[in-house]
């Protein structure tokens, strides 16, 4: 095995390069603490403290993406950098064993870059700011320790602990109906990661005294380790837990994702969340979901997935076009966003259901993709609420000529949503679709499985979503028309232009959205050799 | 003439120092006031401390003899390590409701003018506690029905202890008549079994030795057998004296109640199971219904004790819920896995048996004790601070805003409603994941049904411990911040504590319990049944 680099006590806490994850990790945590011990800090204090910590942070992720080798390709698993394992409880067999390889590493990214962000959206708290700054730090540690644990039960226990910062802060810190929408939050992941903790355990079980190995929640070991791997294939002792177990790891990713119907958590808690934390809900906690089926149960039970692609994908199209039609009832500004993102996020479900490379590369480039484009979105619909109070569509409108600047760099967040050629969405939503019509190839894994019978309900997926496309245009544009456009109105009149922070933000947004739309072989290359090992374990 | 000898040797009486130190602590508690004036509470707590003490060291001092396990006073009494590591949780715990007392119900009777009572509290608590010694080590059906009552009887009186306090004494009424009726059905079960086997012991209960095949008069009398228990372990239907009694009582016996007294009965419920279904382990299926049985009860109680739990409004009454549905999880677990285990050598006098479900109901206990006890000990510590001359400080109302009026303790009372809940790092979560690996261990469908049944219990539980978080960090309140310091505090901090050490520490507590996890199957190897001899010889 390239990983196991055993570390204890003192070599640990060394900082070099196979710490820097848990150097990642800490230093939120140490920041949370920091702040928690500053006597009755002034907001400002406290939010500087807060942006030096998430800085250091980002900077340490730049610094890992940096030293990452990104050309290392090799089975699923032989490419983890910067592993770090050693033995946590040793009667269960855990083992604290932190590493990323190319498919988390973006997400690293990605988590770290929105959460400068939100920290910087952060600056009009005023309530209680010790509180806030702290749990957005610890929900920071909790969001990188999800994407680079390997060991399943520390990928749990990252997966839950993330869940309190948000409860809180949607609970304390939320709009009117705070406290319906936080436990809404918290019970319906709470529900999902039951199920994954059951099949984690279940895994752990069966997994005993398998050829004289001890029981394990080694992730990699799991995937790669034939004799492992082959239980949960069929004719192993285990098939019939390993269906019940990639059904029950579905259900717990799709509550995250949010998948239809498992999504009405979502709308309520975007609404009520303040806008940074919509920012970091939307761009990187519904990630975990995708990532969750991306690094668990299609690398674990390839056999129960591809048998089961066709709900899968059903689920994956239904959630977009169900969100798609939804949006375009909603009257809240907001409400509105949070639906376009269960549709959104119906494309990653479809493009990893279909299994081809362009598809999976698809879904994980619409990940990053939305996670930038729907951070950008909450935070536009942030500035109107900060100024007008509230966010009902119908009474907005004309603040195009009242505020050209930020109209200007909403339409980029418009398009960038909405997948105009250029811009981030598109090249998601495009490969998704190709990878979708690419699966109906006769040579493709779907079509080898099945005999050929997935042939039609491929081409309808494909044709149903791409048709959906137009619904995404109907309501975004009509969005756009209604809020910005038109005449202007007089209640509007005062307000304000954008603040330095508030058009850096989307200026910075905006930008990655065009760069990705623009470059994007910059974030497929360096994800392909990771996306071809998970799919290589498929069997494609 | 030779007179026979009715006393008891020291060799016989040496491994039950422990109780033998209550007894005599309880005895001059009792007379304390005889000899010194009526409010003389320091007299009482050195009595009790010394008590307790003395028995922690009895209790040490015969763990060597208790870990080969033996049967004494022709097989009434048994000392094995299972009765000997729940004795430690039950003396342990005594000591800390003690504590409980001093810090909480007496300063606040004091304060209002009253003596406290000391000494009459602290004879039926070590009285009780005696009994609840005595439950976890007896095959004995008789001694059995005798420890049992031995704990019933003052934990009654205890329950209706505040005289003027009219809740409860309906509570301690409504204990009565339940813990009156559920004995009676027990000892009529009781005498049913005694009727079949001809024997009182239920280590000879055995097959074999069936005087009369006839099922029926078997299953009621060992589900009268259960009532008996159930009642002691808030088993749904036997619970409703449960919340009533909690709520009723001051918050030291509702401790008390929830913990030792649960402790007990399931101690006592195991070895019952664990020699019934080792009976069952000579290829008759006779037993084979107990599990189902169980793990229907099981599931019921946890359901019960959760939907229960939604509507209360009472910090009290909730936690009583709450732990009605640790009963649960406790009971489903035992259903899965009360499967004839591994027969261990246990010295000379007797064979032992070490069974997943003792290994893991130890561990549960233990963790149990200090989740529960926190969150109880920590509500109270809660209801002294902000209690005002109108509100009990113990409705969930009184508890709005507490992070910012009472910060250490709200923060304390999230740990333990977390821990309650399962989440990962507290002792809850350990629990979660030793309920769930000994379900999967059985690799049958009875486990899948537990696993399906504390899975959906545990999302269910989380919506009311998360009222209680609600309350205090999401709610708003303009009233002023408390006086946290006091030693109530600084009790509820030291049980916190180990809800985070002790899932670190997980592997030390895991060993504990296998360690101590051996149950005596009581009886000579040479009164054993003959396949269970087999069985030995061939491991």
């Amino acid at each position: 095995m390239a990983y196991p680099t055993r570390l204890c006590f003192p070599e640990c806490c060394v900082f070099d390069k196979s710490t820097i994850l848990t150097w990642m990790m800490l230093m939120p945590i140490l920041g949370g603490i920091f702040i928690l011990l500053i006597p009755n800090p002034q907001a400002r204090i406290a939010r500087t403290v807060a942006m030096a910590f998430c800085v250091a942070t980002f900077l340490l992720s730049l610094l890992a993406a940096r030293l990452f080798d990104w050309s290392m390709v090799g089975e699923y698993g032989k490419s983890i950098q910067f592993a770090q394992d050693y033995i946590w409880i040793r009667s269960l067999n855990v083992h604290y064993f932190v590493g990323v390889d190319g498919l988390s590493m973006p997400f690293v990214l990605l988590t770290t870059f929105i959460s400068v962000l939100a920290c910087w959206a952060s600056y009009g708290i005023n309530k209680s700011v010790k509180g806030y700054f702290a749990l957005l730090l610890f929900l920071l540690a909790g969001m990188i320790g999800v994407f680079v644990s390997l060991d399943l039960l520390l990928f749990y226990i990252f997966f839950e602990v993330s869940l309190f910062p948000m409860y809180f802060l949607i609970g304390i810190w939320g709009g009117p109906r705070k406290e319906y929408a936080a436990i809404k939050f918290f019970l319906y992941t709470l529900l999902g990661s039951i199920g994954i903790l059951i099949v984690i355990l279940g895994l752990w079980h069966h997994t005993h005294g398998v050829g004289g190995r001890v029981a394990t929640f080694d992730l990699i070991q799991l995937a790669t380790d034939p004799a492992l791997s082959g239980l949960f294939r069929s004719g192993g002792a285990a098939v019939g837990f390993a269906s019940l177990a990639f059904w029950l790891l579905f259900i717990g990713f799709a509550v995250k994702i949010p998948s239809v119907p498992l999504h009405t958590w979502l709308p309520d808690a975007h609404v009520e969340a303040p806008t940074p934390i919509s920012m970091i809900l939307a761009a990187v906690l519904l990630k975990m979901g995708g990532y969750g089926l991306l690094r668990i149960s299609y690398p674990l039970f390839p056999q129960q997935a591809a048998e089961n692609w066709w709900w899968v994908a059903l689920i994956g199209v239904f959630s977009i076009i169900y969100g798609a039609l939804v949006a375009m009832a909603q009257k809240d500004f907001k409400r509105l966003v949070a639906y376009s993102s269960v549709s959104h996020m119906g494309f990653v479900v479809l493009g990893i259901a279909v299994m081809t490379p362009a598809g999976t590369a698809g879904a994980m480039f619409q990940m990053l993709a939305h996670g930038i484009s729907s951070a950008m979105m909450f935070f536009i619909v942030g500035i109107i609420y900060d100024r007008a109070h509230h966010r009902e569509i119908p009474r907005l409108g004309g603040l195009w000529s009242q505020m050209p600047a930020y109209t200007g760099w909403a339409v980029v967040g418009f398009f960038a949503s909405m997948g105009l050629p250029g811009l981030c969405g598109f090249i998601g939503e495009i490969m998704v679709l190709m990878g979708t019509f690419g699966a109906a190839d006769a040579n493709s894994h779907l079509m080898l499985m099945t005999g050929g019978a997935a042939l039609r309900p491929l081409l309808w997926f494909g044709v149903l979503t791409a048709a959906s496309i137009i619904l995404t245009a109907a309501y975004l544009l009509w969005t756009l028309q209604r809020v910005y456009m038109g005449a202007p109105k007089p209640e509007y009149h005062h307000f304000p232009g954008l603040s330095g922070s508030e058009k850096w933000i989307l200026v910075t947004l905006g930008v990655t959205a065009i760069v990705m739309g623009v470059l994007p072989m910059l974030v497929l290359d360096p994800i392909r050799p990771a996306i071809e090992s998970v799919l290589r374990l498929v069997g494609t | 003439m030779e007179m026979p000898n009715l006393l008891p040797s020291y060799q016989q009486i040496e491994p039950f120092l422990p109780e033998v130190a209550l007894i005599a602590a309880t005895l001059a508690v009792l007379l304390i006031p005889v000899f010194s004036p009526r409010k003389n509470i320091l007299a009482v707590a050195i009595t009790t401390t010394v008590g307790l003490a003395v028995a922690l060291i009895g209790l040490i001092y015969t763990r060597s003899l208790a870990m080969t396990g033996h049967t004494y006073f022709g097989g009434m009494l048994v000392l094995d390590p299972f009765a000997w590591f729940v004795k430690l949780l039950l003396i342990i715990f005594t000591g800390l409701v003690m504590a409980l007392w001093f810090v909480d119900s007496h300063r606040r009777m004091v304060s209002r003018g009253q003596s406290g009572d000391a000494p009459e509290f602290f004879t039926l608590l070590l009285a009780a506690t005696t009994g609840m010694m005595l439950m976890t080590g007896t095959t004995n059906l008789l001694m059995m029905f005798l420890a049992l009552e031995m704990s019933s009887l003052p934990s009654y009186v205890l329950a209706g202890f505040r005289k003027t306090h009219r809740p409860g004494a309906e509570a301690a009424l409504k204990y009565v008549l339940f813990g009156a009726a559920s004995s009676a059905i027990m000892l009529y079960g009781m005498s049913l079994l005694f009727g079949l086997f001809g024997t009182l012991d239920l280590a000879a209960m055995h097959p074999h030795n069936l005087m009369d095949a006839n099922r029926i008069v078997l299953v009621v009398g060992v589900v009268g057998l259960l009532v008996g228990i159930g009642f002691k372990i808030a088993m749904v239907p036997v619970h409703f004296w449960c919340p009533d009694v909690f709520e009723g009582t001051s918050i030291d016996i509702t401790t008390w109640l929830s913990v030792a007294s649960k402790a007990a009965g399931l101690a006592l419920l195991m070895r019952v199971l664990t020699l019934l279904m080792h009976g069952g382990d000579s290829g008759d299926a006779w037993m084979r219904w107990l599990p189902i049985a169980l793990l229907i009860l099981g599931g019921i109680t946890c359901f019960w004790g959760n939907l229960g739990a939604y509507p209360q409004q009472n910090i009290k009454r909730l936690l009583a819920f709450s732990s009605i549905v640790h009963s649960g999880y406790m009971l489903v677990a035992l259903a899965a896995v009360i499967m004839p285990g591994e027969i261990v050598d246990g010295g000379e006098t007797a064979q032992m048996i070490k069974g997943p479900a003792a290994d893991a109901l130890l561990f549960y206990l233990f963790m149990y004790v200090f989740m529960n006890a926190g969150a109880f000990m920590t509500a109270a510590a809660i209801a002294q601070r902000i209690a005002t001359p109108t509100s009990s400080g113990e409705r969930l109302d009184d508890y709005a805003g507490l992070a910012r009026r009472a910060p250490i303790l709200a923060g304390a009372m999230l740990l333990f409603c977390l821990s309650l809940t399962g989440m990962p790092l507290t002792i809850g979560f350990a629990t979660k994941i030793k309920l769930f690996s000994v379900l999967y261990n059985t690799g049958q469908g009875i486990g899948w049904i537990g696993v399906g049944v504390v899975g959906i219990n545990t999302v269910m539980g989380a919506f009311y411990y998360f009222r209680i978080i609600k309350q205090m960090y999401l709610v708003q309140t303009d009233l002023p911040r408390v006086i946290e310091i006091a030693p109530a505090t600084v009790l509820s901090l030291v049980l916190a504590v180990p809800n985070v050490a002790f899932f670190l520490g997980y592997n030390w507590i895991d060993e504990v319990a296998h360690r101590h996890c051996a149950i005596s199957l009581s009886l000579p190897a040479e009164q054993l049944p003959q396949s269970a001899q087999a069985d030995v010889s061939h491991r």
